[in-house]
């Protein structure tokens, strides 16, 4: 199996896809591990936004990091890596719109992004960071090849 | 171009259709979690648990444009530096000089009196200068929501500063 996955010639568009990929993908499954262990920490640092409702808050603090964490497997692994990339690409969304809002108001707020304790204040850095995930994100969206994933590998197996 | 545009929309199908079963994962290990773990958070949180960060209640800036036209309340500028601006009347009372800074305008600002703390719009300081308000026998202590940030958004009046336009 890893023979036939080693055999795939690579171009340099299907590198990028799969930098692309493995980059995303790591950042998401690395940010929501933190918020996975400690929900009610995460729970507060979306609150310091003043986003999001308070019904909405722990169902909120709950599901997002889970999304994160399947999101950014299936982008490693090449599963159903379109819809990966979309939830990326939608929470890369999400996040940028967040972070400008809290730079509009001038919160002072740390965003809550990979350590919800402390962590790094809501900065332009942080809104440059995150549009160029957004920007990596839809790259494996839109390719047509799907180099060294599960499915590509499924594939051509099964031809 | 038929043919392009086909492809387009398979991909969109595709990517929508893998995102809902993504979805629909992510909330099924969501709720197995949130079900194993024994120290597992509330679905519903407690809106006061959230608002007792704040030493306290907020009022709205649309509520203290109310107070501020109806001259009800007094205003305080808790902020440490300003760029100049302030809330016309408000009385400047920094945490660092909160002593002094209340000593002088004692002879203003009564215990019974209405106040409307605000900083620049996080509320830390706000909440922080309503604790010792508080403990010096202030009762009517609110926090402008937003802060001044949020007050100049809503067209309220700034005295001097960068606000000459309002």
């Amino acid at each position: 199996m890893p023979t036939d996955l080693c055999r795939q010639r690579l171009g340099w568009f299907d590198i990028l896809v799969l930098a692309c990929r493995l980059a995303v993908g790591a950042t998401l499954i690395w940010a929501s591990i933190d918020k996975i262990v400690h929900p009610a920490a995460f729970a507060e640092a979306i609150h310091h936004y003043r986003l999001t409702p308070i019904v909405l808050l722990h169902p909120f603090a709950l599901l997002l990091p889970m999304v994160e964490l399947v999101a950014g497997a299936a982008l490693i692994v090449g599963v159903a890596r379109r819809g990966a990339a979309l939830i990326a690409a939608f929470l890369m969304v999400v996040f940028v719109a967040a972070i400008a809002s809290a730079l509009a108001r001038d919160l002072d707020i740390s965003c809550g992004c990979f350590n919800t304790e402390g962590g790094h204040k809501v900065g332009l850095d942080l809104l440059w960071r995150d549009v160029l995930l957004l920007l990596a994100a839809v790259v494996p969206l839109l390719a047509r090849r799907d180099p060294l994933s599960l499915t590509a590998l499924k594939r051509r197996h099964r031809d | 171009m038929t043919r392009r545009h086909d492809e387009g929309s398979r991909i969109w199908i595709t990517a929508v259709r893998e995102a809902l079963l993504i979805g629909g994962a992510s909330v099924g290990l969501a709720a197995a979690t949130w079900v194993a773990r024994p120290d597992r958070l509330p679905l519903r949180a407690q809106a006061e648990i959230y608002e007792l960060e704040l030493a306290a209640p907020i009022v709205p800036v649309t509520e203290a444009l109310a107070h501020f036209t109806a001259g009800t309340h007094l205003f305080v500028d808790v902020r440490e530096e300003t760029d100049g601006g302030e809330i016309p009347g408000a009385f400047r009372v920094r945490s660092s000089t909160f002593d002094t800074d209340l000593a002088e305008v004692r002879d203003f600002l009564y215990p019974e009196d209405n106040l409307v703390l605000y900083d620049g719009g996080v509320m830390q300081a706000a909440s922080a200068a309503a604790a010792r308000f508080q403990e010096r026998g202030y009762a009517n202590v609110v926090i402008l929501q937003g802060g001044l940030t949020a007050w100049r958004t809503a067209g309220g009046q700034v005295a001097g500063g960068a606000d000459h336009a309002h």
